[in-house]
């Protein structure tokens, strides 16, 4: 296993001391391999069975490219990502060396050089974390090969719905990044105040029905299944209801606030994947003929925020009230 | 002035060529994966050596992870100046931040315009050959330049457009790269591009396999710089083959490379004093790009060089045999079966003089 990263310092940091991994049940330090990207050219003695990719989306393509040339005959290549990265990975390496990877509410943070931490506690036996799927949908041996591997960190399986799991995930991701990012509010401030709360409702309705124009079968979001999403989107009482108590149930895993990404790279002043999650949906509801209204306009905003234009605060939703 | 500049790989070429703009007052940006390299920069400045001069520059470094800022500021003009298995990841990496008007220029050996318009898009693609600059990066922040200036006598940055026409922002690059040393706009990019191939051809892989310099190899000039007169022949067949109009080669004319490997004994005079008076332009002997991976234990870029005559020449039907041997060698030794010794060389020596 080599790690391979362009941030030099976590390199150097995890060469010299190994990587600690903290999670709420504890914290342990692990040696492992690192590389710098100038020394991946050394792969050519030591070629690759299973490169996972794990950078931000916006980083995809290029990473996907640098490492080809090091693939042994028979590699392959898995997005661990967020979003939906796979067709542009397989456009790449090739459909036939492509492979999927949704890891389900990991939330994980590096906060320091050599230091990675877990907000959560594992998902054991009683949820899945990695999910591990074939772009055509088969259970293939390397699939449960990958899984296998991964069932070492948590719970694993593969999936034969790869895209419904993926959009299940991109539609838990988009209805929150837009928002936090653009107000600068955690989830539970999403979700305690009304108007972020329905607004991020009809986030998830958008992107639903995008995902289904596109012939998608969801898997659940957060836990509810997508047809309820969809009729409290369009203002049912009582799935509005069922959805609102099932929202504030699955935040009780998670006592810490979270921004999301797309809010802690705005933090940072790094570039965020906005154009990956919400931009995402906008684009393919575009191109499929399903308009995704609110995931453009918040798009958009988020980008007038990360080329310094505009300040993040509650007042930038004022729009949509 | 006024351009947002960013060189995408900073070693030998890249970091000597961006330096010395950002002496000359240019908006730079130097991005490399090699974290050293980049802290060094920042902490003393880029070190420049040489035929031109020490100089101690001011420029900026960035990661890799650093890149990502761009999208505060986008680049005009993205220099590619890796190594040419990088071209196509260094590409997709930077387009993304590219202005509006921005473009992406190869400045690197091998002819890589058509895998960076693969990704960007032929108008978004620029080529610049570089005539013999002979820059080594010797150790991180520190690069030195080993032959003279080409000056009026010799241009050394070719600045061009695939279609051939002389373009604002073609003469405007070249006008910034005149900085540095003589450039102008050529209008035969592709000629330009497998001349220069050529020329690197002659030396990459020899020198590569053997772990000898060139001083060796064409001064002292034993049997194995006849393996370099017949890889100069063979990539001047190729190139005419493709169509190209090749310019003279270390110096020295195609026809005379040909007639020298014909055994024409006034071609074969011509190119041993064209070899004599071009070595004597450099300060020091060189290993060659390939040479110095290969010392170094780094992937070489032979795939780029001399295989890339071969694979050109099987597509055109001209055959390439030495080119094609010499790749199969070196990247023996790129993979960590073979160490370079000028025997490698002696069963190619035998099949081709």
């Amino acid at each position: 296993m080599v790690l391979v990263d362009a941030w030099a310092d976590h390199v150097e940091h995890i060469k010299a001391h190994g990587i600690r991994l903290t999670d709420p049940l504890g914290s342990i330090v692990v040696p492992a391999e690192a590389m710098h990207l100038h020394q991946v050219q050394a792969f050519i003695r030591d070629p690759v069975d299973i490169a996972l990719v794990c950078t931000k989306s916006y980083d995809t393509a290029w990473t996907a490219k640098m490492i080809m040339p090091y693939l042994r005959a028979n590699g392959c290549v898995v997005s661990v990502q967020n979003s939906i990265n796979e067709d542009e990975i397989a456009a790449i390496v090739g459909p036939d060396r492509t492979m999927g990877c949704i890891a389900s509410t990991i939330s994980v943070s590096a906060t320091g050089p050599g230091v990675i931490e877990r907000a959560r506690t594992p998902g054991g036996d009683a949820y899945t974390v990695f999910r591990v799927g074939e772009m055509h949908g088969r259970v293939t041996p390397r699939a449960l090969a990958v899984a296998e591997i991964l069932s070492s960190v948590d719970s694993a399986k593969v999936t034969s719905n790869l895209w419904g799991e993926r959009w299940a995930k991109l539609v838990t991701n988009s209805m929150h990044h837009g928002i936090l990012g653009s107000a600068g509010i955690s989830d539970h401030q999403l979700m305690q105040n009304a108007h972020t709360r329905l607004l991020a409702i009809q986030c998830a309705g958008e992107a639903i029905r995008v995902a289904q124009a596109l012939g998608h079968e969801l898997e659940a979001i957060l836990r509810m299944p997508a047809s309820l999403w969809c009729a409290a989107a369009e203002g049912e009482a009582a799935a509005l209801e069922q959805i609102e108590a099932g929202w504030r149930k699955w935040m009780e895993r998670s006592r810490e606030p979270h921004y999301g990404s797309v809010g802690h790279d705005l933090a940072k002043g790094r570039r965020t994947e906005i154009d990956y999650t919400c931009g995402y949906v906008a684009l393919k509801g575009e191109q499929v003929g399903q308009p995704a209204p609110t995931h453009a306009a918040l798009t958009a905003m988020v980008k007038r925020v990360e080329r310094g234009e505009i300040e993040r605060g509650m007042h930038n939703l004022d729009v949509f009230f | 002035m006024g351009k947002h500049i960013a060189f995408v790989g900073a070693g030998a070429v890249g970091g000597y060529v961006g330096a010395h703009l950002a002496r000359a007052g240019e908006d730079i940006a130097l991005i490399d994966p090699w974290p050293e390299h980049v802290n060094a920069i920042n902490r003393d400045g880029m070190h420049l050596g040489g035929s031109q001069g020490e100089h101690v520059v001011r420029v900026k470094a960035m990661h890799i992870h650093e890149v990502q800022s761009f999208v505060r500021k986008p680049v005009d003009i993205a220099i590619i100046c890796t190594k040419s298995y990088d071209t196509e990841w260094a590409a997709l990496m930077i387009k993304q931040y590219l202005a509006p008007q921005g473009y992406i220029v190869s400045m690197q050996n091998g002819v890589n315009e058509e895998r960076i318009a693969s990704v960007a898009g032929w108008g978004k693609t620029v080529g610049c050959i570089i005539s013999t600059i002979s820059v080594n990066c010797f150790k991180p922040g520190y690069i030195s330049r080993y032959q003279q200036p080409g000056g009026k006598k010799h241009t050394v940055f070719r600045v061009g457009e695939v279609h051939g026409k002389e373009t604002t922002r073609a003469s405007e690059l070249a006008a910034i790269l005149g900085a540095v040393d003589s450039a102008n706009v050529t209008q035969n990019l592709w000629g330009e591009r497998w001349t220069k191939l050529t020329a690197n051809t002659i030396t990459h892989g020899i020198l590569g396999a053997t772990g000898l310099d060139n001083r060796i190899v064409y001064v002292e000039r034993g049997t194995a710089h006849r393996i370099g007169i017949k890889l100069a022949a063979e990539a001047v067949a190729v190139g005419r083959a493709q169509g190209y109009q090749l310019g003279t080669i270390l110096g020295i004319a195609p026809d005379d490379w040909s007639g020298a490997d014909r055994e024409d004994a006034a071609a074969l005079k011509r190119v041993q004093d064209g070899l004599t008076a071009w070595m004597a332009t450099l300060l020091e002997p060189s290993q060659s790009s390939v040479g110095r991976d290969v010392a170094r234990g780094r992937r070489s870029e032979i795939d780029f060089t001399n295989g890339l005559v071969a694979e050109k020449g099987a597509e055109v039907g001209v055959p390439a045999p030495t080119h094609a041997a010499l790749t199969a060698l070196v990247k023996r030794i790129d993979t960590g079966e073979l160490k370079p010794d000028p025997k490698n060389i002696d069963a190619i020596m035998t099949s081709a003089i």
